[in-house]
């Protein structure tokens, strides 16, 4: 009788657990903690061992250290994981902008079968039996999980992922001279000036709406078609998006493959990009003609590059 | 003869000053751009402007004022690697209010911002 009575305890305490996951912490009362709560759960991929988080690293921006993650069963990704904050000006989404909002984009990472491999129907019957999100889901939106709610939440969490307190911000924003070095000021003039990067990267987080081939396809070892696998237009081959700069320096290696492993490995490539890639298709003429720049101008370009590093994240 | 003349010029150069009233652009701006976000505009006398949107700056470039008109660049409004100025009329409406009127801008998304938009000055 005592066993058994050990047993039910056991049993009981189990199905609690299982019942009220993460009953530690408490139910997220809007849209964004309960994204924040999605977002970091491996509930969400077949295996339940890859989160959202397990690519898009906190501590790297929201991005990936890899040149391509590993999702479930460790199958590796096509292209390099964007970080997914700063994103609230984006138009597309994903390399090859498939998406066309931050909902339709949060669902496809949990149905990619190289990434959470979880078909959406099975993530939210998932999230339906747990008692946990049941009572989060009809607490924020007054309904049981559904894809919908689900990537209105992830959604929601990724558009608080917005950073302005680099030391650039505080030197433009604020006036604050002292906010960075001289070497910093000259980079930026480069950027904005003579070294054209202004020229596809700008706005509030240095990005654009437009999709662009850089040279990094030459139909032989670098063949990824980008946008043009979306819009069947040979005009769009090897164009990729244009991601936002900030946090730049965290989201290292860079570009859709992630060959650059350095932000000057990055810069000497759109110094000359013949030196790299000698038989490009379809490169934009902007990158034309080889920047000459010199070993100062490539350090102030990359000095300017950090310091659109938020302080949020170099603090953590 | 020369005690009259002395006082006449005098008079008629403070009438043409009065005419002539300099305005006070440099400093900063805020207004709402066409295509949706609110803006502040930083205009500096060493001939730099930058534009901010919700808090991220937006644009760094370069403009002149001159007889309430502003000559200005943008460096995303620029091709061939060029320094394009657009030349834009500012209406004063009173000292803190203005108007820009565009008088010549080939940059499509900036004369739609720009043309007709109001500012008004921040402290």
């Amino acid at each position: 009788m005592k066993y058994l009575l050990i047993i039910v305890l056991i049993c009981g305490m189990l199905g609690a657990h299982f019942l009220y996951r993460n009953r530690t912490s408490a139910v997220p009362e809007d849209e964004i903690s309960l994204g924040k709560t999605l977002f970091f759960d491996p509930l969400l991929s077949s295996s339940k061992k890859i989160s959202c988080a397990s690519c898009h690293k906190p501590a790297f921006a929201f991005a990936d250290t890899s040149a391509l993650s590993l999702g479930v069963f460790n199958r590796k990704g096509v292209r390099n994981t964007p970080s997914a904050m700063n994103v609230n000006n984006a138009a597309f989404f994903f390399w090859d902008g498939r998406a066309a909002s931050l909902e339709e984009q949060a669902l496809i990472p949990i149905a990619n079968p190289d990434e959470m491999n979880l078909p959406v129907d099975s993530a939210v019957h998932r999230l339906q039996q747990s008692g946990f999100y049941q009572a989060a889901f009809r607490n924020i939106y007054k309904e049981q999980p559904s894809a919908k709610t689900l990537s209105r939440a992830l959604a929601a969490f990724q558009q608080s992922l917005e950073t302005s307190d680099t030391p650039f911000d505080d030197w433009k924003m604020n006036d604050n001279q002292q906010a960075v070095s001289e070497s910093v000021k000259r980079g930026f003039a480069l950027f904005n000036g003579s070294a054209n990067c202004v020229r596809c990267h700008f706005g509030p987080d240095f990005s654009n709406l437009e999709f662009r081939n850089i040279g990094l396809f030459n139909g032989k070892d670098l063949n990824d078609s980008g946008r043009a696998g979306i819009t069947k237009k040979t005009t769009d081959l090897g164009k990729f998006k244009i991601g936002p700069l900030r946090n730049i320096a965290l989201t290292a290696p860079y570009m859709h493959n992630g060959m650059f492993k350095t932000l000057r490995e990055v810069i000497d490539y759109y110094d000359d990009p013949d030196k790299i890639v000698p038989d490009p298709i379809n490169r934009d003429s902007l990158l034309a003609k080889p920047l000459n720049l010199s070993e100062r101008d490539k350090q102030d370009l990359e000095n300017f590059l950090k310091s659109l590093t938020s302080r949020s994240l170099t603090n953590l | 003869m020369k005690s009259i003349l002395i006082p006449l010029v005098t008079l008629c150069l403070l009438s043409c000053a009065q005419k002539e009233e300099k305005h006070e652009f440099y400093g900063k701006w805020k207004g709402k751009f066409k295509s949706g976000p609110l803006a502040e505009a930083r205009f500096r006398e060493d001939g730099t402007h930058d534009y901010f949107m919700d808090g991220k700056l937006f644009s760094s470039g370069k403009s002149s004022f001159r007889n309430d008109t502003l000559k200005t660049f943008d460096p995303i409004c620029g091709s061939g690697g060029e320094e394009y100025y657009a030349t834009y009329k500012v209406d004063f409406i009173n000292r803190d209010s203005i108007v820009f009127r565009a008088i010549e801008d080939s940059c499509k998304p900036r004369i739609y911002d720009m043309d007709g938009t109001g500012f008004s000055r921040l402290p």
